[in-house]
């Protein structure tokens, strides 16, 4: 049977790097599905996946077992991608030229999804293309509510966690958010 | 259960967040009645969208170098140190992740002799309706290993599966 992730915590403790490993590669994909769905960018979704992991590392102790780990890592994650976007937004703070399509429209990927992804369906990729649209519209806060509760499957006791936020805030967020996404994509789907 | 409550529960609905009597409420009043039961259609095909397109991009990323990465990273850094002594806590994993019902699948069965449960995944709620219709039994079943929920309705005299 597979350790548990807090087999794993106490065994990196004791001085296992390997476990750490094992961690990293339990949660890698999870974590870049966050923050390639928050940042829309590969280079900069997988710099986020490394530097998640580095300061968990660093942090470790601070990881008591009462969250889950991964939720812990997610929170990492998450304030990652917030830092990391608004770093972004105040390099293209002096703009040549006023965008108007909101905070992170001047993210380097465009609309749809990552350009070289097989997509077998046209109809898939329309989906793809307009879903990404209308997540990019979101707020960075909206988004992740969708990212952790469509792709990851958390709990709103879960999601109110990683963001530290109200559980009525998640419950908001997230009415909002699909609203949003089903006006985008109405006649679609 | 009128339209309007069952709208107001929508989302907590398919995300399993309900009670279970509200979860059975939600699912008698969508099972004979074609608006909600098209809301809730919607909004699983909608999550099951942005999560379809989202693990696929997910697919096209590399990943195999961030191991290598991290371990440079804390290799240069060897800031990890001396632990402090943390009194070990009970371990919540398996409680938390049992409770944390993902995207819901509603499934229209026309032949109410068994439940087809292989389509649940991990941590995913399923409501299974087997026939709708005014009076129908309605059973609930928690997976506590992977926390899927299923919840199956059957008209009067009809077997569940069970
Ligand atoms: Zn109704």
């Amino acid at each position: 049977m597979a350790p548990s992730d807090w087999d794993l915590v106490q065994r990196v403790r004791a001085g296992n790097r390997d476990a750490f490993r094992e961690l990293v590669e339990r949660y890698q994909a999870r974590i870049a599905a966050l923050a390639l769905g928050m940042l829309r960018n590969r280079e900069d979704a997988l710099d986020v996946v490394q530097e998640t992991f580095t300061r968990a590392y660093e942090s470790l102790d601070r990881f008591k077992g009462d969250a889950t780990f991964y939720t812990w890592v997610y929170r990492i994650a998450y304030n990652l991608c917030l830092d990391h976007q608004r770093r972004d937004a105040k390099r293209r703070s002096v703009p040549l030229e006023v965008d108007d399509r909101g905070e992170d429209a001047a993210l380097p990927l465009p609309d749809g999804p990552l350009q070289d992804l097989p997509f077998e369906r046209t109809r898939d990729a329309e989906i793809a293309e307009r879903l990404g649209a209308a997540m990019r519209e979101l707020t960075p806060e909206h988004r992740a509510v969708i990212l952790l509760r469509e792709v990851d499957g958390l709990s709103y006791a879960e999601i109110s966690a990683v963001l530290d936020c109200p559980k009525g805030t998640v419950m908001s967020r997230l009415h909002y958010a699909r609203r949003r996404l089903q006006e985008r994509l109405r006649g679609l789907l | 259960m009128t339209c309007a409550e069952a709208e107001q529960l929508l989302d907590s609905f398919v995300d399993a967040e309900l009670p279970g009597s509200m979860l059975l409420e939600v699912a008698r009043h969508a099972g004979s009645c074609p608006a909600c039961d098209q809301a809730v259609r919607e909004m699983t095909t909608l999550r099951e969208s942005v999560e379809r397109v989202v693990r696929r991009q997910v697919e096209g990323v590399d990943l195999s170098g961030v191991w290598p990465a991290v371990e440079r990273r804390i290799g240069r850094s060897g800031t990890r140190g001396v632990w402090r002594h943390v009194p070990r806590q009970l371990p919540v994993w398996g409680a938390v992740a049992a409770l944390a019902a993902g995207a819901l699948l509603w499934l229209r069965t026309p032949q109410p002799e068994t439940v087809r449960v292989t389509h649940a995944r991990p941590n995913q709620a399923v409501i299974e309706r087997l026939v709708s219709s005014e009076g129908a039994r309605v059973g609930i079943m928690k997976d506590r290993k992977y926390g899927t929920t299923l919840i199956m309705v059957s008209a009067p005299g009809e077997d569940t599966g069970q």
